[in-house]
């Protein structure tokens, strides 16, 4: 995958339930991380790249 | 009053040792690609204390790249504050909540004493740092190369020999318990 090039990322951080930032506690957190990938790069055929979803 | 599970060493090492405690360290839960999209969903713990051998530590430190001596992740365990522990909500939004605690419970009396081998409780002699517990059930790995780039801002303190040896002791012993059939 690294001849794809990746968008700017779409950051959800997951805080609490209701999707907050919750400063009051330091408890672990997820941090969601979406890449859009947009565009090839590499020597591929032309037919190949139009394969791409 | 419980007593002193742990102290600050007051020269910081150049390298990484066991025992030491990290603040804001990130690790990847999972990577999914779907049609277009990437998706990586990591998980950011306030605070992990690090679990290795110190002799691994060391030569890791001293040895070059190409060596097998050097490590390529480092192995650490949540920490976390005990009063969120006893508030039950230490896990935030990854696990729910287990029931709230106070001191004074047996189980909490027990578990300030050490005694219950899932949990390390630390209380410093130092003022500048809150009770902390570690929960050696669940214990991850971090990139060696991120950790040394960034050790500086990720390094909240050492801790000192004798109390980190403990603690090496009893998540050893922890994870090499025989597990019975329920």
């Amino acid at each position: 995958m690294d001849d794809l090039i990746i968008e700017a990322p779409d950051i959800n951080e997951n805080f609490n339930e209701d999707n907050e930032i919750n400063v009051d506690t330091f408890a672990p957190r997820r941090i969601v991380l979406k890449f859009k990938i947009s565009k090839h790069v590499s020597n591929i055929s032309e037919e190949d790249e139009n394969n791409i979803p | 009053m419980s007593q002193i599970s742990a102290k600050k060493t007051k020269i910081t090492s150049p390298r990484i040792c066991q025992g030491d405690i990290f603040t804001n360290i990130e690790i990847i839960e999972s990577i999914n690609f779907v049609k277009s999209e990437m998706e990586i969903k990591k998980i950011c713990f306030p605070y992990s204390i690090c679990l290795n051998q110190e002799c691994d530590l060391e030569s890791d430190f001293k040895s070059k790249s190409e060596k097998d001596s050097r490590l390529l992740h480092i192995a650490i365990a949540p920490v976390f504050l005990f009063e969120q522990f006893l508030a039950g909500n230490h896990w935030g939004t990854i696990f729910t909540n287990t029931n709230r605690s106070k001191r004074g419970d047996t189980k909490i009396d027990l578990i300030m004493k050490n005694e219950i081998p899932r949990f390390h409780y630390l209380r410093f002699i130092d003022d500048d740092m809150p009770e902390f517990i570690i929960d050696f059930k669940h214990f991850f790995t971090i990139e060696r190369e991120y950790l040394y780039s960034n050790l500086d801002q990720l390094r909240l303190c050492s801790i000192d020999d004798l109390f980190k040896e403990k603690i090496s002791q009893r998540f050893s012993n922890f994870i090499s318990r025989i597990g019975l059939p329920v």
